[in-house]
């Protein structure tokens, strides 16, 4: 799936959440987040991003971040969550990495 | 120099992009007149949109004042509302005694009383995890603002609520 806003933040947390949470139930599969277009997070939208991948492991399944631009892999590593998410540059690097 | 500007938030979460966009475009100017980094920048952006984050979810007010403090070798952002206290004050009855502010896998963050009025927030880190990615939290506002900030404090002055934060200026 696309993340298609540029300042991901409270205002859209809670809808992000249930829409991933619906897409593991309904497709039993891993998520892959390509967030090209985003340059913003706020700590509720890592906690959405958190509580899915919770979520995901509780079913045997993955969230994969892909093309994080620079200020939120920044974020990402501030408060060291860099280490919870695998991170790929691309959905290329993802394929060779996981498939 | 020295620059003092205060913002009004109506703590409407659809406008935390709009307030964040207008506090950074002011500062945005005078930090780099100041030959600072763009980090300073990134690390402003992230204590600014949580401070905003958190009028909008515990200040149960109409407006928050957010003032920014840019001197010579400190930039200050201030959260200041009139809404309900936060309860660390009252909790922590000693200066110098410190609680656990919460707690996950990675990180422990603590309050320790200043005064009899203030807090201040610090982190640290575990270094030797294992990670359960159940134990994760996923609060992460306060560990935010927490770890961008140099130093990061919580005032109660009845009825007055004031959250500061400094970042340090390089040199």
């Amino acid at each position: 799936m696309e993340v298609n806003l540029t300042e991901a933040n409270l205002s859209h947390s809670e809808r992000f959440k249930s829409e991933l949470i619906s897409l593991l139930n309904e497709k039993q599969r891993s998520i892959w987040i390509n967030m090209q277009q985003v340059t913003y997070v706020d700590s509720s939208f890592l906690g959405a991003l958190v509580a899915a991948l919770k979520h995901a492991i509780s079913i045997q399944r993955d969230v994969v971040l892909i093309s994080l631009q620079k200020d939120i892999d920044d974020m990402l590593k501030l408060i060291r969550l860099d280490k919870v998410f695998k991170i790929y540059n691309t959905e290329q690097e993802a394929k060779q990495a996981i498939v | 120099m020295t620059a003092t500007k205060v913002f009004t938030f109506d703590n409407q979460p659809e406008n935390i992009t709009q307030c964040s966009r207008t506090i950074l475009g002011y500062l945005e100017p005078l930090l780099t007149q100041n030959g600072q980094a763009r980090a300073l920048l990134l690390r402003a952006k992230f204590i600014i949109g949580e401070l905003l984050n958190n009028a909008v979810k515990h200040s149960g007010t109409n407006e928050t004042q957010i003032e920014i403090d840019l001197s010579d070798k400190v930039l200050v952002i201030k959260k200041i509302d009139t809404g309900a206290p936060f309860n660390l004050v009252s909790k922590i009855e000693k200066q110098d005694a410190q609680l656990i502010v919460s707690s996950d896998v990675m990180h422990l963050l603590y309050a320790i009383k200043k005064d009899e009025n203030t807090v201040s927030f610090f982190c640290k880190e575990n270094l030797t995890f294992e990670l359960d990615v159940n134990k994760l939290a996923e609060h992460l506002g306060l560990l935010i603002i927490t770890k961008a900030a140099d130093e990061f404090t919580y005032h109660y002055q009845k009825p007055t609520n004031v959250f500061t934060v400094r970042l340090n200026l390089s040199r």
